[in-house]
């Protein structure tokens, strides 16, 4: 069974590329640079001999074509799911950023998303069993000064797949999604954390093994569920002290 | 998290410190995972790759260096079955590679002493393996690489496409810039196992003649009691291995990685004259209870993997290791002014150690012929004045000191005991004019 992960390349990408081909599953590894993405799909291949395909793709453009990864999946076994930890972000990511910058943000982390989901759903559906997993963030939680589009991006990701996984109630998909806090990848490198970083790969790991339940939407580490309730809940007058 | 402009460099503040305990700073620390990240601007800022981080000398760090981290870049890249040749990126480290190779019966033929250690530090230290003298170094096993510097971006070069580069990134310590990639020659694995002998000698000279005997040995070396003196000061265990169909004698587990920073944890060193006496006792009369063992691969070439309690014992102050290639014709002479010194200063000598080496990189690693003596002591006040006093030693025995081991070695002694040094400075000045990379050690050995 193939899998299509999109932002492939490092970090959570690279940790699910790594735990699905150890698996056994051939890949298409979508990214932006295919010099990381070849670099990981040979790795892959060498160490577990299992064919990993990566592809060029650049999310953040706002016209995507999917030929060269519908071409890649033509040799392989049939689509079986995507992984999507796929996500951009930018330090000047702020209301007053640029149309362009802002327009990167969104179709990097939400229609681009939307749009290959959409692509790829009538194969998954036929599939006798597939998978979508989707991945957002816990910045998500509540709109700050920071991140202003990322974070709105990711929210509006993760209603997509709510969205999504009513549609496919009746069907052979399963829709998964992750609400992330600080893993520990480039992103968060540098940043002063105030909670703990997670590993990528015991993650990747974590994916895996639930890779078959139904459970909707899931935290990680789980106890971002309460810390996001906090901030949910926080009346305007103290959240809007907040720097973080 | 502090970037200079949208794509440039994510950097943190880390504290970085030698293996050897001697040095420790925070400095800029860049860990890099995409191709594009080692293309962002550093402008002027001076820079060094880094790999594990183990050498005992600060080859990968320095204050108001910008270290870039390369552990990421570990992965296998190609493989050529007809030529056993495996294109790998420069920050894998040697036990991720060999999990790869021996279960196609694969092999590196000079593997330095410890699993974490990467293909990216083993070309830039030019590091040598169990028995130098028939196997070379790690330079030796390099059939290409990609290097990355910001005037020549990303360069693939070879022995013969670019022999002056190639020349210079090994054993360059990193100052012609990021080992991304490189192909290696690898060898065949014909069993699994090392059967070790060991034999008791009971001096410098006299293991020394019997390692020429022995010099067709898979692993050859030996070990020497630091704590011995008068006549028996070099009593030792010469240990010779080769590869063998019998079963290790013992099963061996997961061991636990230790890092730089985690050698010296503990407050207190636990070497002095009571512990080395009685550990050296203990180790010379294990090696002649059992003259015979067999022992893993991984056991046999990475004796300190499982074994940490060894440099853990040097605690926060630290250890002391001086490496020295003598030429053959020298090593009485040098026998004899080791012997001398020692006696004078009586320096906290934990343990000795002697190899024979053959080096043919000319860079800023030990080359030509001889007999590699290594020296571990306790870091303080005395080992400082006997090092001192060995480095005249070096100097007048034209022997040439392991910048990578010796984390005091100073400028002068470097200058007069390598005998590239003239040559590797000259040409560095061509390759990387605006002195980008540079490390501590760069910068005290006046590179």
């Amino acid at each position: 069974m193939t899998y299509l992960v999109v932002g492939g390349s490092s970090g959570l990408g690279r940790a699910l590329a790594e735990r699905f081909a150890r698996a056994g599953h051939p890949l298409v590894l979508v990214s932006s640079d295919l010099r990381d993405t070849r670099a990981l799909a040979a790795d892959l291949k060498l160490r577990h001999q299992t064919p990993v395909i990566p592809v060029v793709l650049d999310l953040k453009t706002p016209s995507l074509g999917f030929a060269d990864i519908d071409s890649a999946l033509a040799g392989l076994p049939p689509l079986a799911g995507l992984l999507l930890p796929a996500g951009v972000s930018r330090p000047d990511d702020h209301p007053s950023q640029s149309p362009d910058a802002f327009d990167a943000l969104t179709n990097a982390n939400y229609t681009a998303l939307g749009r290959l989901i959409g692509h790829y759903l009538p194969r998954l559906r036929s599939a006798p069993s597939a998978l979508i997993i989707g991945f957002g963030s816990v910045a998500a939680t509540r709109g700050r000064r920071r991140n202003a589009a990322y974070s709105a991006a990711k929210r509006a990701l993760q209603s997509y797949f709510e969205s999504l996984r009513h549609a496919l109630t009746d069907s052979n998909v399963r829709v998964q999604f992750y609400v992330l806090g600080y893993l520990d990848t480039n992103l968060s490198f540098g940043q002063r954390t105030p909670l703990p970083v997670a590993a990528p790969d015991q993650l990747a790991e974590v994916v895996y093994r639930r890779r078959l339940v139904d459970f909707g939407v899931a935290y990680y580490p789980r106890f971002w569920y309460a810390v996001c309730a906090v901030l949910r809940a926080l009346p305007w007058a103290v959240f809007r002290r907040l720097s973080f | 998290m502090r970037r200079s402009d949208v794509d440039a460099a994510v950097l943190r503040q880390s504290r970085f410190v030698t293996f050897d305990g001697s040095l420790a700073l925070s400095t800029d620390h860049q860990r890099p995972d995409r191709y594009r990240h080692l293309e962002v601007d550093l402008g002027a800022r001076k820079r060094i790759a880094r790999g594990a981080g183990l050498s005992y000398a600060a080859a990968s760090f320095g204050a108001g260096v910008v270290v870039q981290e390369m552990t990421a870049f570990n992965r296998l890249l190609a493989f050529d079955d007809q030529n056993h040749t495996i294109k790998v990126e420069g920050g894998i480290t040697l036990e991720r590679l060999l999990a790869w190779a021996e279960p196609r019966g694969l092999y590196c033929a000079v593997l330095p002493g410890y699993p974490l250690i990467t293909v990216g530090g083993c070309i830039a230290a030019d590091a040598h393996g169990k028995n130098p003298a028939r196997d070379g170094t790690f330079c030796d096993w390099v059939e290409a690489m990609t290097l990355f510097h910001p005037r020549r971006g990303f360069q693939s070069i070879t022995r013969t496409s670019h022999p002056e580069l190639f020349g210079t990134t090994c054993g360059g310590f990193g100052m012609t810039g990021v080992i991304v990639d490189a192909t290696l020659r690898l060898s065949p694995l014909l069993t699994r196992n090392v059967r070790v002998r060991s034999i008791a000698t009971e001096s410098l000279a006299e293991c020394a003649g019997r390692l020429q005997q022995e010099s067709a040995a898979d692993f050859a070396y030996s070990w020497h009691d630091g704590a011995a003196r008068g006549p028996a000061f070099g009593r030792g265990v010469l240990l010779l291995g080769n590869w063998t169909e019998d079963a290790a004698d013992e099963a061996t587990g997961a061991y636990a990685p230790m890092s730089s920073d985690q050698r010296g944890r503990w407050p207190i060193s636990l070497w002095n004259r009571l512990t080395v006496r009685s550990a050296n006792a203990l180790f010379r009369r294990m090696a002649v209870h059992r003259p015979s063992q067999v022992k893993t691969a991984f056991d046999a070439a990475f004796p300190f993997a499982r074994q940490t309690l060894y440099h853990r014992f040097y605690g926060r102050r630290g250890l002391a290791e001086a490496q020295i290639l003598v030429p053959d014709a020298a090593v009485p002479a040098f026998i004899a002014e080791l012997s001398a010194l020692v006696h004078m200063v009586d320096p906290p000598l934990v343990m000795m150690s002697l190899k024979l080496f053959q080096g043919r990189q000319h860079s800023l690693s030990m080359s030509g012929r001889g007999t590699l003596f290594a020296l571990d002591l306790v870091r303080c006040e005395a080992t400082r004045r006997f090092l001192d006093a060995l480095d005249r030693v070096v100097v007048s025995t034209g022997a040439q000191p392991n910048i990578a081991k010796d984390s005091r070695l100073g400028a002068d002694t470097a200058t007069r005991a390598l005998p590239f040094h003239a040559q590797f400075r000259a040409r560095l000045m061509q390759l990387d004019p605006d002195r980008l990379y540079q490390s501590e050690l760069s910068q005290r050995l006046g590179l």
